[in-house]
């Protein structure tokens, strides 16, 4: 096989992925002229809400299509980032965010519409938050909002999402029930492919199993990783046995500031900073 | 697919921040309307009032003990002390009985009845005025005639008993809320120091829910001293203070309402009535005042101080309770508290079966088709009961239709829009307030000044309309803006990382979330339409109606002012049943679909549907 064909081969292989996930070729038309992809990059981030300083010059680069954990003692300035991140803080009364950020290399805060942002950039809480409505409704909420109309476009979304999010075989049946039915950990993998539907490059998860039993939460870690070919995972946890199970960079933070930021393995294995070795094994926290 | 990108572009275009903007100024013009309606009723009472007030002279007006109008006469001093007298007696009655059972629902009723309990309590809330002053004219009053001397049983006692069942609601639903906000930790306290059930119910958790409590009671007399229909038609109408139990005499809403008549601004009477509603109104907002200093002011303590507090309420309510165990609390006190509690809950039951059963037991049998229906038939002269039910809904069509989107509205930008702490929205937030504490015949007036004579639009039903539309906006704004701020801020939050807009996100998640509360406000609001009297009475027209109304410019007499007019008239009394029997089923079928529609709604939204 010569060089030649061997690219020919990977072409029409990636031409192939995108004829099967055709909603993704529609998003990248959409905006591939604002978030190229989905890379991160945040620049002497200083956050405040009111007098208390909640981020300080915090800067980091978050590589498109992995994994990254963010880990931290609580109010360590881990889940004030994330929100930053789709711009879920302007809703906080007294909040003065300063630095860059950039998702796919558009500053989010200066040339971004911020719908257009949270469309790209999507985000599963703490706690599931459906809406009151039923499950085929949930999933379309976001697809809906963004124009799409055709009953046959919106059940292959529909369809789509949940085979993404694992959530498909079980759900399959109960299309028009109401989504509040399921149990806690279904739930919350409703909430992903809700946020999947609008097919984001970036996918925020903020403790998204600190609600769960340990089998759920082994599916949702499951799911990251198949969600990685995809799109940008940034997770917070308090779990740093999860960090280590699923993701390819950790970010630890301390009051506010980012102590350390490497290869997952790097950071657990052979950490720099003090700070960070007494964390991870459990000195402070 | 090119198809749909181009359409989501153009529908990208078509709504920038422009929609957005849009949408919030609709709101928040919706909110300012409610703040400008109590500035102008404000404004008018006050320029009207002083005035005339004036004229008479202050201490000449309140101190004054004879209001004669033939000879230029206006003290109102008789109808001041008559108010307080009824609202006195009335705090009495309702006081005591709203106390009672209300202990009896928080902590004596078996946990299943307690629901269904309170929302019977409640269905007497929804009672129209004028049904009570009916059933105070036709039942009570030939009974009580039995213990007078003079043989009328007209008179304070009367006025008492039905204005204290009146606002009994307020201070049961009130005084249950603060019980059951009790820790179970102080009663656990007082039982573990040896207390039986009721000794640490009245002993601990009772002092212990003082504040609310007492609120409630004051709110009770706001709303006493505000009512109008019921008491004008049963304190008799003399203007001298009365010295007995059983004497003709008159409040301060009884006065203006059977005494505005066809006077129009700019006569001296009519300016003292104005005089007397800016007193009316004065004592009722001082009491509101109270209210919400009463009630806002834990709201707004930080956390922590709140939590010292308790702490040191605890330890102090726990210290008496030892002291108290050390003097040995009398049981015989105790025990007749208890019984108080059941003895209250069977009378507010058996108020409410008997005010129900009576009326429909005799209005019944008094509906017939031609009554009803005919547009020129009979029953004793020529008059039917049919343009007043067209009348009625021709109001309830228009200012529905006015003060459900304006509520609504107003509520949404308050709870999703304005910024707390905000000086503009607190400004809206106490007009709001104001206008709901308003009694109704303060609205009558200003309808009467306002749209009637300075609008030129005469009485008629679209002046009507336009005075309850101001009357029932709080009304729909505030349990709106209730049953929108209960909405989880997780649906929002999730809306909006969904890439939904503001607008889109209250809409679609927000709003439907709140349906059954904004449910329950717009259907507590029809009940209030279809019972309220003084203000149409004064705006709407006001008597036998013989004819269909034309339309909105025409006069038309609604039902529940038509049962006043009947029972006037003397002639038409059963006419009067069969009106009475008529508002009555309207008000109990309105309670009975809002309570199984929002059942419904609630369980859909919980999922199990």
């Amino acid at each position: 096989m010569t060089r030649e064909d061997n690219t020919k081969n990977e072409k029409t292989q990636s031409d192939k992925k995108t004829n099967i996930l055709s909603g993704l070729i529609k998003k990248k038309e959409n905006s591939a002229d604002v978030f190229k992809d989905g890379s991160v990059s945040v620049k002497n981030a200083n956050l405040w809400y009111g007098d208390f300083q909640a981020l300080k010059d915090v800067s980091l680069e978050i590589p498109d299509r992995k994994v990254t954990a963010f880990i931290g003692p609580s109010g360590c300035g881990k889940s004030t980032l994330l929100k930053c991140l789709n711009r879920m803080n302007d809703l906080i009364e007294g909040c003065r965010i300063e630095g860059r950020f950039e998702v796919g290399g558009t500053d989010i805060y200066k040339s971004a519409d911020v719908n257009l942002l949270r469309k790209n950039v999507g985000m599963v809480f703490q706690k599931p938050n459906l809406f009151p409505m039923s499950i085929y409704d949930n999933i379309c909420y976001g697809p809906r909002t963004h124009g799409i109309r055709k009953k046959s476009e919106l059940d292959e979304i529909v369809e789509r999402s949940l085979k993404e999010a694992a959530m498909w075989d079980e759900a399959k049946n109960r299309l028009s029930k109401s989504a509040l039915g399921m149990s806690g950990g279904q739930q919350q993998r409703l909430c992903i492919a809700r946020a999947l539907a609008v097919r984001p490059k970036v996918l925020l998860l903020d403790e998204p199993t600190s609600a769960l039993d340990p089998i759920s939460t082994g599916k949702i870690e499951e799911l990251t990783s198949e969600l990685k070919k995809e799109l940008t995972v940034i997770i917070v946890t308090h779990n740093m046995q999860q960090a280590t199970r699923i993701a390819d960079k950790t970010a630890f933070f301390l009051l506010g500031e980012l102590i350390e930021y490497s290869d997952t393995e790097e950071l657990f294995i052979n950490p720099e900073d003090p700070r960070t070795e007494r964390y991870i094994t459990g000195k402070f926290g | 697919m090119k198809d749909t990108v181009a359409k989501y572009r153009t529908k990208r275009l078509s709504d920038p921040r422009i929609k957005e903007g849009g949408i919030k100024a609709i709101f928040a013009l919706a909110a300012t309307f409610s703040a400008i309606a109590a500035a102008a009723i404000f404004v008018f009472l006050l320029a009207t009032g002083i005035p005339s007030i004036a004229e008479t002279g202050f201490f000449r007006f309140v101190f004054g003990k004879t209001w004669n109008p033939a000879i230029g006469e206006y003290g109102i001093a008789a109808a001041i002390v008559g108010s307080v007298y009824s609202t006195v007696g009335a705090l009495l009655v309702g006081g005591t009985l709203g106390f009672f059972c209300a202990v009896y629902i928080s902590r004596y009723c078996p946990k299943k009845l307690k629901q269904a309990f309170l929302q019977l309590v409640n269905l007497l809330a929804g009672i129209p005025s004028v049904i009570y002053g009916f059933f105070g004219i036709l039942i009570m009053q030939p009974v009580l005639g039995n213990l007078s001397d003079n043989g009328s049983g007209a008179g304070l006692l009367c006025v008492s008993l039905i204005l204290g069942i009146m606002i009994m609601p307020t201070i049961v639903s009130m005084s249950v809320s603060a019980l059951d906000a009790v820790p179970q930790s102080i009663y656990e306290g007082a039982r573990a120091l040896g207390d039986t059930r009721s000794q640490a119910v009245f002993g601990a958790v009772v002092p212990a829910a003082k504040s609310g409590i007492t609120a409630s009671f004051i709110l009770g007399i706001g709303r006493a001293a505000g009512e109008t229909m019921a008491v004008a038609m049963i304190c008799g109408g003399a203007k001298i203070i009365p010295e007995g139990l059983f004497q003709s005499y008159s409040t301060m809403t009884s006065l203006i309402v059977t005494g505005l008549g066809e006077l129009a601004p700019g006569d001296k009477t009519y300016g003292a009535m104005v005089g007397t509603a800016c007193i009316l109104f004065l004592f009722v907002a001082i009491i509101n005042l109270t209210v919400q200093a009463f009630t806002g002011e834990k709201k707004d303590k930080p956390a922590k101080k709140a939590r010292a507090e308790k702490k040191t309420r605890g330890t102090k309510l726990l210290s008496g309770k030892i002291s108290a165990l050390r003097h040995a609390r009398p049981k015989e006190t105790v025990i007749i508290k208890t019984a108080g509690c059941y003895i209250s809950a069977a009378i507010s039951l058996f108020a409410l079966g008997a005010i129900v059963l009576f009326i429909l037991i005799k209005g019944l049998p008094h509906l017939s088709k031609e009554g009803l229906f005919s547009t020129t038939g009979s029953y004793s002269g020529a008059q039917t009961i049919l343009p007043s039910i067209i009348s009625t809904l021709m109001i309830l069509f228009l200012s529905l239709l006015i003060a459900v989107p304006t509520g609504l509205g107003g509520a949404i930008f308050l709870s999703e829009y304005a910024k707390r702490g905000n000086f503009i929205t607190k400004i809206i937030k106490s007009c709001i307030e104001i206008l709901a504490g308003i009694p109704s015949i303060v609205y009558g007036l200003f309808g009467n000044a306002f749209f009637v004579h300075v609008c030129g639009l005469g009485t008629s039903i679209l002046s009507g309309s336009l005075t309850i539309v101001l009357m029932v906006i709080p009304v729909i704004l505030r349990s709106s803006e209730e049953a929108i701020k209960a909405v989880p801020d997780g649906y929002m939050e999730g809306s909006l990382a969904l890439g939904a807009g503001k607008a889109r996100t209250i809409f679609r998640t927000v709003l439907p979330s709140a349906l059954p509360g904004v449910l329950t406000a717009i259907i507590l609001a029809t009940g209030r339409i279809i019972g309220e009297s003084a203000p149409l009475m004064l705006t709407s027209g006001n008597g036998g109606m013989g004819a269909l109304p034309d339309g909105y410019t025409s006069k038309g007499t609604s039902l529940a002012v038509l049962l006043y007019w009947f029972n006037k008239e003397y002639a038409y009394v059963d006419e009067a049943w069969a009106t009475a029997a008529i508002l009555l089923m309207v008000v109990l079928a309105l309670n009975l679909i809002s309570t199984i529609s929002v059942k419904l709604l609630q369980k859909k939204l919980r999922g199990a549907v």
